[in-house]
């Protein structure tokens, strides 16, 4: 049904896409993995012809035995949606936000003239007939995703590309999201080919597997094989990024030693206006010990994390750093700051895009005054984050910078003031698979050479399951299970962390 | 170089000019040739090669006049401006930074003077207080600051919103820190932009004040000199040379400023 031939595609004098072939048949599910900038939107955006006009596209792309390269215009809309169509990653970007999307899912067939119901394929989705009026904030993320796909399936196309149709989502949402979409697979016959940096993802939904790296396929075959048996080192690497949960070999860190409690939250409430975002929680925090934090987006980790980091002020409740409460404010606050620090999801967006490193990382050290030689200190840091050597990288702008080297920035920039506790928020959610690993090993390393205490929020399990000693789950605001890593994850004993290990995707 | 560049461009050229004959022109003038008493000449003679654009009522060369008037013209309204917009950026910085009571209050103040009519509010000021230099550019400060306090407060309000304005106050940054690290470098750019065009704006609203009589009287000014042949019949006389320069002057270099202005917007506005 879809063949590409030797597809190539550049961009100026940059080959972004290297001698790509691949089939599918009808009924087939194909997943496409790789990094940010592996190529693999390239090829999914080639198939409808939807590449901007500086792309220098080669080879062939065979859609139905015709090449998509030289069609007419006008065949080229006829093909467009109703033979094959696509989700768009991100679907918050991709829905009108001043039409209702029943609306939206109409506009493909009245476009195209083909008869079908609205109703229908929200059933198929299995959203509510009723939400055909709302407008896309009224819907949540999941039903945002399930509202691009309905709108996929809206012509009846045999093949259908799915580009991260489940990032953003969180482990509970996109399983469900995921079911739909294979089940769909499975009763229409439908073509899938889908596109993700997340192997589970794709061990989930797809039959077959192909890798890319750098522009050019380096591994295909079925998923079971690819998976057990990854002959390129780079999709060793992306399979040991995520890792298996119960899986000792997965489980990088060492077990601590019980120590005496360095922050303990004892019954903490934050109320945003009505809403109680967290609802009494308790936690401790050793020393020295690698706490995780985890639950869906919206149960309330992040502003527990902010209440700790004394950012927010608690309703009720206290927090107390090393036998003493944490100051609210002045210079106390700020002498507690140096202790603890923050490391935050998105590197790109946590560094001032016009400071260099240099000053980026020696912002700590000027807001508290430290005394001392700046630049050695911040060498001194920059290299404990493993850029080395630092001499290359002071000068850099943070858009110089790949997305591993900037986190590595920011957690520089929390070393130079010799903190107790590192408070890190997602701290490898933004970061592609084989960037992670690395900064999974950095954090552990700390801890064993700085005794640096860590207390890391995620949605992932799997993180959890690598680095941290104990784990606590949160839900609706509460912390409804903690304990040891080993007791939480390999014999839950609350339904909702029974429900969050079901949706994490198996490989 | 795309068309803004090309137009900025020229219209620096045309403020350096201007500048220049603002700056030198007056040095190179005997006090004797815009005296009323000691002038030589007939009144209203027609442009010729003596006196390029004329004479005036009382026989002073409208061409001395003209360069005289353009140091005044520039001096209110670049003093105007950058008061204008110095007090708008401290508005809309603090206002967006700290949020509350204080943005409220100060918000409050803003709105009442964006909604008074600014020329009217000039002319009141410029009548009240005594006149002068000084007046004029506070009446058109005090008129032509709110907009830039708008702009400044939306911008830091997004930079407030990034996370590394987060993480600085994670590392211990109070509010001098993260104003003066990461609000003031971000906004800078924006002021300056806003800057140049409000020059164009004190400009013509200087113009606007001198030519309703309400200007140092002392001082020639672009927008006196046309006030002068309003008040003295320029226009029965057909004495089309007294009317016409102060009014291109004037347009010409609200042109130049303005175009300076968007060209500087187009370099500091990011791609995308």
């Amino acid at each position: 049904m879809l063949e590409l031939k030797n597809l190539t595609v550049h961009y100026g004098h940059k080959r972004v896409v290297d001698d790509v072939s691949l089939l599918l048949a009808p009924g087939q599910t194909l997943g496409l993995a790789g990094e940010s900038g592996s190529g693999k939107s390239t090829v999914a955006m080639s198939v409808l012809r939807l590449l901007p006009r500086t792309a220098r596209v080669g080879g062939e792309i065979l859609l139905d035995g015709d090449d998509v390269r030289t069609m007419s215009w006008g065949k080229l809309r006829a093909v467009r949606w109703a033979s094959a169509s696509i989700v768009f990653q991100g679907a918050m970007h991709s829905l009108n936000p001043v039409r209702r999307v029943g609306d939206q899912i109409a506009e493909p067939m009245r476009l195209h003239g083909t008869n079908g119901s609205v109703d229908e394929l929200l059933d198929q989705v299995e959203l509510p007939k009723d939400k055909a009026r709302a407008y896309p904030h009224e819907l949540s993320g999941g039903q945002k995703q399930r509202v691009m796909i309905a709108m996929a399936l809206a012509c009846g196309p045999r093949l259908v590309i799915a580009d991260e149709p489940t990032t953003a989502l969180d482990v509970v949402v996109q399983a469900q999201v995921l079911k739909v979409m294979k089940r769909l697979v499975a009763e229409q016959d439908l073509g899938l080919l889908m596109i993700s940096h997340d192997l589970s993802v794709l061990a989930e939904t797809c039959d077959d597997l192909a890798v890319m790296y750098r522009g050019q396929v380096v591994e295909r075959g079925s998923t079971r094989d690819v998976i057990a048996n990854p002959r390129h080192p780079h999709t060793a690497a992306l399979t040991a990024a995520f890792p298996v949960i119960g899986d000792p070999a997965h489980r990088w860190t060492e077990p601590a030693e019980p120590s005496a409690p360095l922050l303990e939250v004892r019954e903490v409430k934050v109320d945003y206006g009505r809403t109680r975002a967290v609802d009494g929680v308790d936690l401790t925090i050793g020393r020295g010990e690698i706490v995780a934090l985890v639950g869906q987006s919206g149960s309330g980790k992040t502003t527990l994390a902010r209440t700790i980091m004394g950012l927010r002020k608690p309703s009720s409740g206290r927090v107390i750093f090393d036998g003493v409460e944490v100051p609210r404010k002045g210079k106390a606050l700020k002498a507690f700051r140096r202790q603890v620090q923050l490391v935050l999801q998105d590197p790109a967006s946590a560094l001032n895009p016009r400071h260099k490193v240099l000053d980026a990382v020696a912002e700590g050290l000027r807001v508290h005054g430290i005394p001392g030689d700046e630049e050695s200190l911040v060498t001194a840091a920059v290299e404990r984050a493993e850029l080395r050597p630092a001499s290359l990288y002071l000068e850099a702008l943070p858009h110089e910078l790949s997305g591993g080297q900037q986190q590595r920035v920011v957690i520089a920039g929390a070393l130079v003031l010799q903190p107790r506790l590192l408070v890190a928020d997602e701290p490898v959610a933004s970061l592609d698979a084989s960037v992670r690993g690395e900064i999974v090993a950095l954090l552990l390393r700390l801890r064993r050479e700085l005794g640096l205490a860590s207390l890391i929020i995620t949605h992932d399990l799997g993180l959890a399951w690598q680095i941290a000693d104990r784990v606590a789950v949160m839900h609706q605001g509460k912390i409804v299970e903690q304990g040891s890593v080993e007791q939480v994850l390999l014999n839950p004993s609350h339904d909702y962390t029974r429900a969050l290990l079901r949706a994490v995707p198996q490989v | 170089m795309s068309r803004f560049d090309r137009a900025g461009v020229a219209g620096a050229a045309v403020l350096v000019v201007a500048a220049l004959v603002a700056v030198i022109g007056p040095l190179l003038i005997s006090a004797d040739a815009l005296d009323v008493t000691r002038v030589t000449a007939a009144p209203w003679q027609s442009p010729g090669a003596e006196y390029w654009l004329g004479t005036d009522h009382t026989g002073r060369s409208v061409a001395l006049l003209m360069v005289q008037g353009a140091g005044t013209s520039l001096f209110v309204g670049l003093t105007a401006a950058v008061l204008a917009v110095g007090i708008g950026a401290l508005v809309g910085i603090l206002s967006g930074h700290f949020g509350g009571l204080v943005a409220g209050a100060l918000l409050r103040v803003t709105d009442f003077f964006l909604v008074l009519p600014a020329l009217v509010l000039a002319i009141a000021l410029s009548t009240v207080l005594p006149r002068g230099l000084g007046t004029i550019v506070l009446a058109i400060a005090l008129t032509s600051w709110p907009s830039t306090a708008r702009m400044v407060r939306a911008q830091t309000l997004t930079i407030e919103a990034r996370p590394f304005v987060e993480r600085a106050r994670a590392l211990g940054g109070g509010h001098a820190h993260v104003i003066g690290r990461h609000v003031l470098p971000s906004v800078v750019p924006l002021v300056l932009v806003n800057a140049t065009l409000a020059v164009a704006s004190a400009i013509v609203m200087e113009s606007t004040l001198a030519f309703l009589g309400l200007g140092d009287p002392t001082r020639i000014s672009w927008g006196a000199i046309l006030h002068q042949a309003q008040l003295h019949g320029a226009v029965p006389q057909r004495a089309w040379w007294f009317l016409l320069p102060p009014g291109v002057a004037i347009v010409v270099v609200v042109l130049a400023f303005t175009l300076v202005g968007r060209a500087l917007e187009a370099v500091v506005t990011p791609k995308r």
